[in-house]
């Protein structure tokens, strides 16, 4: 249908919400976005390890997970998703962590999006500048 | 994917109200204006952990050490 806003779904990597935290870049993914943001377990655990290896206070890092959490909604890791990462990652020599993500948002019929160039050539992925 | 779900008359009552005042084309319509309305944080978090760093540089450090973890822990 002609004039139709378009939905597109994303699931955001821990560099894109690293780096709104952080640098307070991609607002207009995180605040300004109406549509459904995804998000792995893997991002959340790597976003909470960042930061407490920056020694930031735990109050503060509960508050900034609450956020994150309440902004996306969460993809548990299946057994198809663990499978099928598995492949990828055995035929494109990308990380685990990179595969299971990233088969995440592919079953999910969303769009990657991260500052990670470890994804290049995979398609369904939107590669940001850091 | 499309999927089923129960719900009871009563709740039923609540959506068939809620897609009219809502102006929803569908019961999935509805459901999903209710939830984006209900996860619309009001406030901003955008570089509210800058406080933090040591300078500019050092987000950028961090991002890309996550990256490099990510590498280092695969030894695939």
């Amino acid at each position: 249908m002609t004039g139709e806003k378009k939905t597109i779904i994303s699931l955001l990597d821990s560099s894109i919400w690293l780096s709104y935290l952080l640098e307070g870049k991609h607002e207009s993914l995180i605040d300004k976005n109406e549509e459904t943001i995804y998000i792995s377990p893997l991002v959340i655990f790597e976003i909470k390890r960042r930061l407490l290896k920056k020694e930031i206070p735990s109050k503060e890092i509960e508050e900034k997970l609450n956020f994150v959490k309440q902004k996306t909604i969460s993809i548990e890791v299946s057994d198809l998703i663990a499978e099928k990462a598995s492949e990828i990652s055995h035929k494109n020599k990308i990380p685990a962590m990179d595969s299971l993500i990233y088969v995440t948002s592919m079953e999910n019929n969303s769009i990657l999006i991260t500052s990670d160039n470890d994804f290049r050539n995979l398609p369904n992925v939107k590669i940001l500048d850091k | 994917m499309v999927t089923t779900i129960q719900v009871n008359e009563r709740t039923l009552l609540l959506l068939k109200k809620l897609k009219e005042e809502l102006q929803a084309k569908s019961y999935e319509d509805a459901i999903t204006k209710i939830a984006n309305q209900r996860m619309k944080v009001k406030e901003s978090m955008a570089g509210s952990l800058r406080k933090y760093l040591k300078n500019s540089q050092e987000a950028k450090k961090i991002i890309k050490e996550v990256q490099n973890d990510r590498r280092k822990e695969d030894n695939y």
